[in-house]
């Protein structure tokens, strides 16, 4: 093997697959070997450097934990919801002083006509007909 | 089984695979929040299986075989849900500071690791774990074989697609 690696031969060899004739070659071959190694240093920094990265990993919690939160929150709108659906709201009050007032506003308009002798507009014609403090 | 008799004291279990499990879901998801609630998800769902764990094969290809599996349906769901909050993590977290190297050569350093970080987030999903737990998981080809569902022929070819496609962009970024 007389040329350089190729592509596919470079993959193969960060790979971990390493044939006779690759190996020959880059124990040779100056310039593939200090790619080789440059490349192989490279991922080197990258696996450290992952592992840096997640050196702090967070402590692990109790999977449900999260959860607890929108659960609370989920089951307090089904209670809302229910007790909405349970007892809806109420009309409101109706006020009973101005209901008796008007009650007894309208006993005297009754009482004020049962009390005439003779409808309204009759009135002046039996003003005439029967003297005062004379019943028919 | 001396595998499955591992899983017997969970709270060791889970003392040393968190941090692992943590750290491939972030090389994958590349947000901090969604990886921990992802290795959360992986014990969890390891600790209901636990009775059904028969040790072919270690507790450790098997932990990673359930991570990729929820890493596959989180990136899938991940589509459905652009609304939602991440904590994203980025290069300046990698970034490895050595103080022995010139300004210009840490410089360098860290512009290669950028664009291996780059790289990889761009990646197709099965090229990207692939080589994430090749490269940063040290795993080799079978257990990644194990821990994947892929026959080894194809996690190679994974493999060497991913190395390609990544030093294609390091190339790009003046190595």
């Amino acid at each position: 093997m007389s040329e350089h690696l190729n592509d596919r031969q470079f993959s193969e060899w960060m790979a971990g697959e390493r044939p006779e004739e690759l190996v020959a070659h880059v124990g040779v071959c100056v310039a593939c070997r200090g790619e080789v190694a440059r490349f192989d240093a490279l991922l080197g920094s990258f696996r450290e450097g992952v592992r840096s990265m997640s050196a702090e990993a967070p402590v692990i919690r109790v999977p449900t934990a999260r959860w607890v939160p929108r659960l609370v929150l989920a089951g307090a709108l089904a209670a809302l919801l229910a007790a909405i659906t349970l007892y809806p709201p109420r009309p409101a009050p109706v006020v009973v002083a101005a209901v008796e007032v008007s009650d007894l506003v309208l006993f005297e308009q009754v009482n004020a006509q049962l009390a005439r002798r003779v409808p309204g507009a009759m009135e002046p014609l039996a003003a005439l007909t029967w003297p005062e403090g004379k019943s028919e | 089984m001396e595998r499955a008799a591992e899983l017997t004291d969970f709270d060791a279990v889970v003392a040393e695979y968190w941090p692992r499990i943590y750290r491939f879901a972030l090389g994958s998801l590349r947000d901090k929040g969604a990886a921990e609630s992802l290795a959360q998800d992986c014990l969890l769902k390891a600790w209901k299986a636990r009775d059904r764990f028969r040790g072919e094969a270690s507790v450790s290809t098997w932990l990673m075989q359930i991570a990729v599996n929820l890493i596959r349906d989180r990136i899938r769901n991940r589509r459905l849900q652009f609304w939602k909050r991440t904590t994203e993590a980025s290069v300046d977290d990698l970034i490895v500071a050595d103080g022995k190297s010139s300004p210009e050569k840490a410089a360098s350093a860290r512009q290669q690791l950028a664009a291996v970080w780059n790289a990889t987030a761009s990646l197709p999903e099965r090229q990207r774990t692939v080589f994430l737990l090749r490269f940063v998981e040290d795993m080799d080809l079978l257990e990644i074989a194990a821990a994947t569902g892929l026959s080894e022929g194809t996690v190679k070819v994974h493999l060497f697609r991913a190395l390609q496609a990544v030093r294609a962009k390091v190339k790009g970024a003046g190595q």
